[in-house]
C-alpha cells in the first residue's frame, strides 16, 4: 500500500471518529434525564426565560431536526453561542486556543528536550551515573504532581529570585514556568520509553551488520540505532501532547494564564452547556487530529507501517 | 486400501482487509485440491514457502474450514456435522508444528502439558500418570524428568514433547507441519526415526509437510507438489522420485544441493515488458518461469491428467 | 605450488562469561583460508560454529564473551588484540560478514541503497553521487538490476531472496579480501538457496575473494567448498578438501553425519542416526569429547583427548582409531 492511500485511509478513519464523538455529546446532553433548560435556568425561572434558553438551545424541535442542525453547524465550524456572554463559542475557544496550544507545544518540547538525550544516554551508558541520574529524574517525574511543581517554581524563581513574572500573560517568558511544570512529568514518561527503546534496539541484529560493515560507533548508535527507538518516542510524545491539552486546566489555574482551560473552567462554574458542548467536540477534535498527525509522521518514520 | 482423509475441491480463500476490501479480489490461497490419504501411509506435500501447504493442512483439520470443497474423514464429511461431533472427530487428527517453543507452554511443566489431553479424555489421575510415563517413554523422554520446564529441554527433546502431547488424544492421523525443519542433521534423522517407530507401534497415518524433497522421497509412500495454492504433480514416492513430469517438480529435485551433485542453475524469467503484457489471468500459474512454456499455456489452467500408474500431472506439455 | 592464506585462525579459545559462571565455547580452534578459496565449517548447533566467525572482527557479544587465547592472523599481522579504530577499518573494508536472516540483519528504517552508500562513503572516501552510482552498480551486480530500483526500496518491501542479495551487495561493496557467510542460505527456499550460491560461486571467481561458508547442510557444503572443516564440540575434529571429506572421511562423526542425510532409495528403513546430542559448552566430557556418541569409542577415548593428525594432502582428523575398519551398518 503505498503513502496516498496509507493517509486517506487515516483521514476517513480521522473523520469517523469526529462524527462519532459530534454525535455522542449531541445525545449525552439530550438523553440526560430531565430538560436542560431547566436545569440551566434554575428552580425560580419563569416558562418564558424556559422556553427562550430552550430555543437558544435548540431544544424545542423535533430530535432529528435538532441533530441535523448540530451537524450542519458543525460542519461550518459552527458551535453555538455561549449562553452567558452570548459570543459565538468558537470565537471564544479561537480567542483561547492559541495560549493554551503554546503552552502544550512549549511543554512538550521542554519535556521531549529533556528526555530524549537522557534517555539515549541513559540507554548507551547502561548503569553509569547518567543512567542512574535518569532514572532518578523519571521517579520523581512521575511522583511530582505538575501542579505541586508549578507552585514551587513560582516561589523561587518568580518570588525569591525573580527571572520569571509571578502572573499575567503576553510574552514568552509568561509561558516558561507553566510549560516546564507541565513538561516535566511528561519528560519521565518519555524517558522511560526513550531508554527502553533504544536498549532493544542496540540489541537488534542488525547493529551487528552495521558494526561489521565498519561503520563508526557515532553512526552505528546515534544513526542506525536512533532511528529505529525514535518511532515509539514520536508516536508516545504525540499521545502525551493530547494529554497536556487536558494538564494545561490545571496550570493555567495555578499562573492564572487565560488559556482554554479556564475558559472551560469557568463555563463549567455557570453552567453554560454550549460552551461546554463545544468545548468538548472541540477538544477531542484536536486531540483525534494529534493523533492522526502522530500517525502520518510515525510512517514516515517507520516504512513498514504503511504496509499495513 | 482404506481411505483415511480425502480432500475434493478445496478452496480456501483470504478476503483482504481494510480498504482493501473494495478494491482487492480475495487470494486464493488453495486453489482446488483434491487428493486421497489412505490409512497407514505416509502423504508427503512439498512446495516452497507461501505455496499454501500449511493453509490446506489447516483447512483439512478444520481449525480453519475451507471457502468450499469437501473434506472427508473417515467416509464423514466433516461439513455435515454438528460442532461437538466435528470437536469428536477432530480429536483423532492431530497436528505437529515445526517450532516447539511456540507449541510448549513454557509455564507448565512437561507432565501438566500431557495432562491437560488426557483430562478432557476423562481419564482418572491413576491411568493419566500411567500414560503418561508410557508416552514419554516411547518417544524417547524418561519419564523420570516430567516435572521439568521446557526450557529444560533441547529442541529436538522438545519436539518429541510435542508429539507426546500429540499422542495423548489418541490419534488416528497426524500432520506433520515440516516437524524437523528447525533441527539439526544428526537430531532430524532421530525424530524421523521416531516418527517410523510411531506409525508402527499406534497405526497411524500421516500428512508430512516439508520444503525438503529429499527426505519426503525418503520418507512418504505417496508425494504431492504444491505450487501457488495448486497440486502441480501427485504420484507413488517412487515413481515421483524417478519420473518427475512437471517442470516445476523437476526445477525443486534439481535445486536441492545433494552430495555429489551440484545442481546446475536455469531460469527462464519472463522480462518484465512481457509480464507486463501478458494476460496471466487464465494461464497456467507457473507460465512466467517455466523453462518449457508455450503459447498454449497461457489458454487455461492445466488439470492433473492421469499418465497412469498413479501418477497425475498438471502440465500440457508433460 | 600451495598459495599462502590470507586469514591463519591458530589454537583459539573463546569463552562466554555469564551469571551462572564462564565456559569455553571454542577450545583451540585452528584453519586457515586462502585467496580465492571457500572454506567449509560444518557443524550443529552449539558446536560453536557461529562463534567462530563473529570472534574474528571482534563481534563477540560484550561484555560476556572474550578470546583467552589463541591468535587470528590477517595477512601476517594479528588481528586478535585490535581495538577501536584499527578494528573498525577491517572491517567490511577487508573482512565482511553475511548474515543468515537478511530480513534481521538489514536495517528496517534505512533503504537499501542508504546502508550500502553509507559504507562506501565511509571506507573508500567516495562523494555521495559517486557512492549511489557504485551501490547501483553493486546492485546490478548481485541481479538486482535497476529497472526493479531496489535501490530506493526498503528491506520489508524485498523478498527473501532480494534482501540476501542486498545484504551480499552491501557486504562485496568495498571489495573485501574475505566474506564470511554464516548459513546465508538456510531461511530460504530451495530455489532461492540455489540462486545465491550460485551467486557466492560468481563473485568468488570474480574477486578472487576467500570465503569462509558456515553451515550445517552438508548438501549446501559439498556443493560450494573448496574445503570443509567439521567443527564439534568447539574443535575441529576433521578437516580435508571436499572431495577427500565426502568420499573418505575419517572422523566417526563426519563419517556419521554423511550416513544421516534421508536417501530415497533407503525408503522404507530407518535413519542410520547418531545417538544422543551435541554437548554443551559447560558439559564437555572428559577425553574425545564425541566418545559418548561414538559406536567405535574405546576406554582410551573417554580419557584421552585425541590429537589433531594429518594424514596427507591436508587432511587431518582428531580421532585415536582412524585406522580401525568402519562398519557401516
Amino acid at each position: 500500500m503505498n503513502f496516498a492511500l496509507f493517509f486517506l485511509k487515516r483521514l476517513l478513519r480521522l473523520l469517523a471518529t469526529l462524527f462519532l464523538i459530534s454525535t455522542i455529546v449531541f445525545f449525552v446532553i439530550r438523553v440526560i434525564p430531565g430538560d436542560p433548560a431547566l436545569v440551566i435556568a434554575g428552580i425560580d425561572a419563569s416558562p418564558g426565560e424556559i422556553e427562550a434558553i430552550r430555543a437558544t438551545l435548540g431544544t424545542d424541535k423535533p430530535l432529528a431536526a435538532q441533530y441535523f442542525s448540530w451537524m450542519g453547524s458543525l460542519l461550518r465550524f459552527d458551535l453555538g453561542e455561549s449562553l452567558m456572554t452570548r459570543q459565538p463559542v468558537m470565537k471564544l475557544i479561537l480567542q483561547r486556543l492559541p495560549l493554551t496550544l503554546s503552552l502544550a507545544f512549549l511543554g512538550i518540547i521542554i519535556g521531549m528536550l529533556i528526555a530524549v538525550p537522557l534517555g539515549v544516554l541513559s540507554a548507551v551508558k547502561r548503569w553509569s551515573f547518567w543512567d542512574y541520574f535518569g532514572m532518578a529524574f523519571s521517579q520523581a517525574g512521575i511522583a511530582i504532581p505538575s501542579f505541586w511543581l508549578g507552585i514551587i517554581l513560582l516561589l523561587i524563581f518568580a518570588v525569591r529570585i525573580p527571572i520569571f513574572p509571578l502572573f499575567g500573560s503576553g510574552t514568552l517568558a509568561h509561558l516558561i514556568l507553566p510549560a516546564l511544570s507541565l513538561g516535566f512529568a511528561r519528560a519521565a514518561v518519555i524517558l522511560r520509553i526513550t531508554r527502553a527503546a533504544m536498549v532493544e534496539e542496540l540489541g537488534k541484529e542488525y547493529i551487528i551488520t552495521a558494526r561489521a560493515k565498519g561503520l563508526t560507533e557515532k553512526l552505528v548508535k546515534y544513526k542506525h540505532a536512533l532511528k529505529n527507538a525514535m518511532i515509539p518516542v514520536i508516536t508516545i510524545s504525540g499521545i502525551q501532547f493530547g494529554y497536556m491539552l487536558g494538564g494545561a486546566i490545571i496550570i493555567e489555574q495555578v499562573f492564572s494564564l487565560p488559556g482554554l482551560g479556564r475558559l472551560f473552567l469557568t463555563g463549567i462554574y455557570q453552567r453554560d452547556f454550549t460552551l461546554i458542548q463545544g468545548g468538548v467536540v472541540f477538544v477531542a477534535a484536536v486531540f483525534s487530529f494529534i493523533n492522526f498527525l502522530v500517525d502520518i509522521l510515525y510512517s514516515l518514520l517507520n516504512p513498514r507501517i504503511t504496509l499495513e | 486400501m482404506e481411505r483415511f482423509v480425502e480432500l475434493r475441491h478445496l478452496v480456501k480463500e483470504f478476503k483482504p482487509s481494510g480498504l482493501r476490501r473494495l478494491t482487492g479480489s480475495a487470494v486464493r490461497a488453495v486453489d482446488d485440491v483434491s487428493l486421497t490419504i489412505n490409512r497407514g501411509s505416509v502423504f508427503g506435500l512439498v512446495g516452497e514457502s507461501g505455496c499454501g501447504k500449511t493453509t490446506l493442512s489447516r483447512s483439512l483439520l478444520y481449525l480453519d474450514p475451507p471457502t468450499s470443497g469437501e473434506v472427508v474423514v473417515k467416509d464423514t464429511p466433516l461439513h455435515t456435522l454438528s460442532r461437538k461431533k466435528l470437536r469428536e472427530f477432530r480429536s483423532v487428527m492431530q497436528i505437529v508444528f515445526q517450532d516447539p517453543n511456540g507449541a510448549l507452554n513454557p509455564k507448565m511443566n512437561i507432565a501438566s502439558s500431557l495432562k491437560e489431553g488426557l483430562i478432557n479424555r476423562g481419564i482418572n489421575r491413576r491411568e493419566r500418570d500411567d500414560r503418561i510415563d508410557d508416552l514419554l517413554q516411547q518417544v524417547g523422554i524418561a519419564p523420570t524428568v516430567k516435572k521439568r520446564y521446557p526450557h529444560e529441554f533441547s529442541g529436538g527433546q522438545k519436539q518429541r514433547i510435542v508429539v507426546a502431547r500429540a499422542l495423548t488424544m489418541e490419534p488416528e492421523f497426524l500432520v506433520l507441519d515440516e516437524p524437523v525443519s528447525n533441527l539439526d542433521v544428526s537430531i532430524q534423522a532421530q525424530i524421523i526415526n521416531l516418527f517410523l517407530d510411531l506409525k508402527e507401534t499406534f497405526s497411524l497415518t500421516y500428512l508430512f509437510i516439508s520444503h525438503d524433497l529429499n527426505l519426503v522421497s525418503f520418507l512418504c509412500d505417496h508425494i504431492a507438489v504444491m505450487y501457488n495454492g495448486r497440486i502441480m504433480e501427485k504420484a507413488p514416492a517412487e515413481e515421483l522420485t524417478k519420473n518427475p513430469l512437471h517442470p516445476y517438480t523437476r526445477r525443486l529435485y534439481s535445486s536441492v544441493p545433494g552430495i555429489h551433485r551440484m545442481p546446475a542453475f536455469s531460469e527462464a524469467i519472463l522480462s518484465d515488458a512481457d509480464q507486463r503484457l501478458t494476460d496471466f489471468s487464465q494461464s497456467c500459474l507457473y507460465y512466467p518461469i517455466c523453462p518449457i512454456r508455450s503459447e498454449d499455456c497461457l489458454e487455461g489452467r492445466p488439470e492433473l491428467e492421469d499418465k497412469g500408474g498413479g501418477h497425475y500431472v498438471a502440465c500440457i506439455h508433460s | 605450488m600451495e598459495r599462502e592464506p590470507i586469514l591463519t585462525i591458530q589454537n583459539l579459545k573463546v569463552s562466554f562469561t555469564t551469571s551462572s559462571g564462564s565456559f569455553q565455547v571454542l577450545r583451540g580452534i585452528s584453519y586457515d583460508l586462502k585467496e580465492g578459496e571457500i572454506h567449509s565449517l560444518v557443524g550443529e548447533s552449539g558446536s560453536g560454529k557461529t562463534v567462530t566467525s563473529t570472534c574474528i572482527l571482534g563481534l563477540l557479544p560484550s561484555p560476556s564473551g572474550h578470546i583467552d587465547s589463541g591468535t587470528i592472523t590477517y595477512r601476517g599481522k594479528d588481528i586478535t588484540t585490535l581495538r577501536g579504530e584499527a578494528l573498525r577499518l577491517l572491517r567490511g573494508k577487508e573482512i565482511a560478514m553475511v548474515f543468515q536472516e537478511p530480513s534481521r540483519y538489514l536495517n528496517p528504517a534505512f533503504r537499501i541503497g542508504e546502508q550500502i552508500t553509507e559504507m562506501l562513503i565511509l571506507h573508500q572516501d567516495l562523494k555521495k553521487t559517486e557512492a549511489e552510482e557504485k551501490t547501483r552498480d553493486l546492485l546490478a551486480q548481485v541481479g538486482l538490476g535497476e529497472k526493479k530500483d531496489v535501490f530506493a526500496k526498503y528491506p520489508h518491501e524485498l523478498s527473501g531472496g532480494m534482501k540476501q542479495r542486498a545484504m551480499i551487495a552491501m557486504a562485496i561493496s568495498c571489495g573485501p579480501s574475505v566474506l564470511i557467510a554464516d548459513e546465508p542460505t538456510t531461511a530460504l527456499d530451495v530455489t532461492l538457496q540455489l540462486q545465491i550460491l550460485h551467486l557466492i560461486l560468481k563473485l568468488k571467481k570474480d574477486f578472487g575473494m576467500g570465503v569462509l561458508f558456515i553451515s550445517h547442510d552438508l548438501g549446501v557444503v559439498y556443493s560450494i567448498s573448496d574445503r570443509v572443516s567439521v567443527i564439534y564440540a568447539g574443535r575441529i575434529v576433521e578437516s580435508a578438501s571436499r572431495d577427500v571429506l565426502f568420499s573418505s572421511p575419517l572422523h566417526p562423526y563426519t563419517r556419521m553425519l554423511l550416513l544421516s542425510i534421508p536417501d530415497a532409495r533407503r525408503r522404507g528403513h530407518r535413519l542410520k542416526v547418531i545417538p544422543g546430542r551435541v554437548p554443551e559448552p559447560r558439559d564437555i566430557p572428559p577425553g574425545c569429547p564425541f566418545h559418548p556418541r561414538c559406536p567405535q569409542a574405546e576406554e582410551l577415548c573417554k580419557v584421552t583427548t585425541p590429537e589433531t593428525r594429518s594424514y596427507g594432502n591436508g587432511h587431518s582428523a582428531a580421532c585415536h582409531f582412524t585406522e580401525k575398519p568402519w562398519n557401516d551398518s
